[in-house]
């Protein structure tokens, strides 16, 4: 059990998303970066898509009402188990009386908190994540507020606890392979790889070069919906009036004024404004872990290396639970 | 007085100093982000007759030894360091899992026996610490 001591806002219960509902227009939602999440449970354990707490306002503050065992993943929160600093993407024993504290971020966005077993909060249309649009789903369907109080799931009968001084993981940033950009080798810039979408040839050819040679700032418009960006004017080269029709997280629409809009995990299901092109699943927690305010920079990939990147991912994901597997079955 | 003259003065003083300065069973002398290898001839100073009061700490896990952490710039801990039994004196890579390693005792790192990225197994000694109380 755990009590959430004190959060400034935006820190919810999410999981890996709902995506059996989407034809009725319930969004996929859940973790804006699923892989950290998944990394957390990995190293706990759990399920792969275990109900765990998304932060990104800091500091962000619980009590452990009963020893358990925890992971923090995702940004680097300057995290301390009362003020024990912890490595990034780390899974610790914690006792019941001690505090956990993300105290602020030094680098990424979104950190996650997985507790052993997974957070239990009812499953709603067959996930635990909170829909704050429609205000449903997670912890009463609402952001999570002090004095709050959430408990862990029974842990899974080969889930077994952790060793002293608890373990990590190498973050994904080091562990997986970077986009590389024909255009940019600035370090401060985050890329990202897209496959060209259906209205990419409606787009003018300095629209085209654009997409891909100039940095996109991401602006305070920005959401758990859809990250807006700024940068130079994207233009159709003649007016397309097109209906409303399904889109996902990743996609890259362009409305009428020509700034682009990625779509994230609280997409809308339908959208009718032209889609340039579809950042790809394996690198959408790359943008959700880059800062209003900083830049990220477009690199066309292909189908083939979208699967390789999305492959490489899996592989590592595996990688952390067998090795945490046979590292904690070595200390029993 | 010519360069080498010079150079020979200070190549001379610094041996010494490396001399008194060497832990016993250390290998290599740490400056700044460079690691010099003592020289041939180079003994411990006095510090050496106490390393059998020094405990030594072994790797409970195979793998790779790095004493940063991979996503931070200063090294989790360094040689005269002052520890207390549960800290993280560096990490053991075992493919994408990072192990970590922990003073058993507390007291003071005399001794940092391995080299960042060599491979350890269980058992390597990794750190020799002179338990808390103990006399230099």
């Amino acid at each position: 059990m755990i009590k959430i001591v004190s959060t400034i806002g935006l820190s919810t219960v999410q999981d890996l998303g709902r995506d059996q509902n989407y034809r009725h227009g319930v969004s996929i939602g859940g973790a804006m970066d699923r892989l950290a999440l998944a990394l957390g449970n990995a190293l706990l354990g759990n399920p792969e898509g275990a109900a765990s707490i998304e932060a990104t306002l800091y500091p962000f503050k619980i009590e452990f009402l009963s020893d358990m065992d925890c992971a923090v993943t995702g940004a680097d929160s300057s995290a301390d188990l009362d003020g024990q600093r912890l490595p990034t993407n780390w899974a610790f024993k914690a006792k019941q009386g001690q505090v956990l504290t993300l105290n602020r971020l030094v680098s990424g966005s979104f950190a996650y908190i997985a507790l052993r077993g997974g957070i239990d909060v009812p499953e709603i249309l067959g996930s635990r994540a909170t829909h704050l649009r429609c205000t449903f789903g997670g912890y009463e369907g609402r952001m999570l507020k002090p004095g709050d109080i959430l408990n862990a799931d029974r842990p899974q009968q080969n889930a077994r606890t952790l060793p002293e001084g608890g373990f990590g993981a190498e973050s994904p940033q080091t562990a997986l392979t970077a986009p590389k950009s024909l255009y940019h080798s600035d370090s401060g810039i985050t890329l990202m790889r897209y496959l060209p979408a259906a209205e990419h040839p409606h787009f003018d050819d300095t629209s085209l070069k654009d997409l891909v040679q100039t940095p996109w700032q991401i602006t305070p418009q920005s959401s758990r919906a859809g990250f807006r960006l700024s940068g130079p004017t994207l233009r159709l080269k003649e007016t397309l009036e097109m209906r409303s029709h399904g889109i996902v997280p990743g996609v890259i629409q362009v409305p009428p004024g020509g700034a682009p809009i990625v779509q994230t995990a609280d997409s809308q299901t339908s959208g009718g404004y032209p889609k340039i092109g579809t950042v790809i699943e394996p690198d959408l927690w790359r943008l959700a872990q880059t800062r209003i305010g900083s830049n990220i920079q477009f690199v066309e990939t292909t189908y083939a290396e979208a699967i390789a990147a999305h492959r490489e991912m899996q592989a590592y994901l595996a990688n952390v639970r067998s090795l945490t597997e046979t590292y904690r079955d070595f200390l029993q | 007085m010519t360069i080498r003259s010079k150079l020979e003065q200070l190549k001379t003083r610094f041996l010494d100093i490396v001399a008194l300065a060497k832990p016993s069973n250390s290998h290599a002398l740490e400056i700044g982000e460079s690691t010099l290898p003592f020289p041939a001839g180079v003994n411990g100073s006095s510090r050496s007759a106490n390393s059998t009061a020094s405990k030594k700490l072994v790797a409970r896990a195979s793998g790779v030894y790095l004493p940063t952490h991979p996503d931070q710039s200063m090294p989790a801990a360094q040689l005269g360091d002052i520890v207390t039994k549960g800290d993280r004196l560096g990490f053991i890579k075992m493919g994408p899992l990072l192990t970590p390693i922990v003073a058993q005792i507390d007291g003071s790192i005399t001794n940092i026996c391995c080299q960042s990225g060599q491979t350890v197994e269980y058992g390597t000694v990794l750190f020799e610490i002179e338990p808390k109380g103990t006399s230099l």
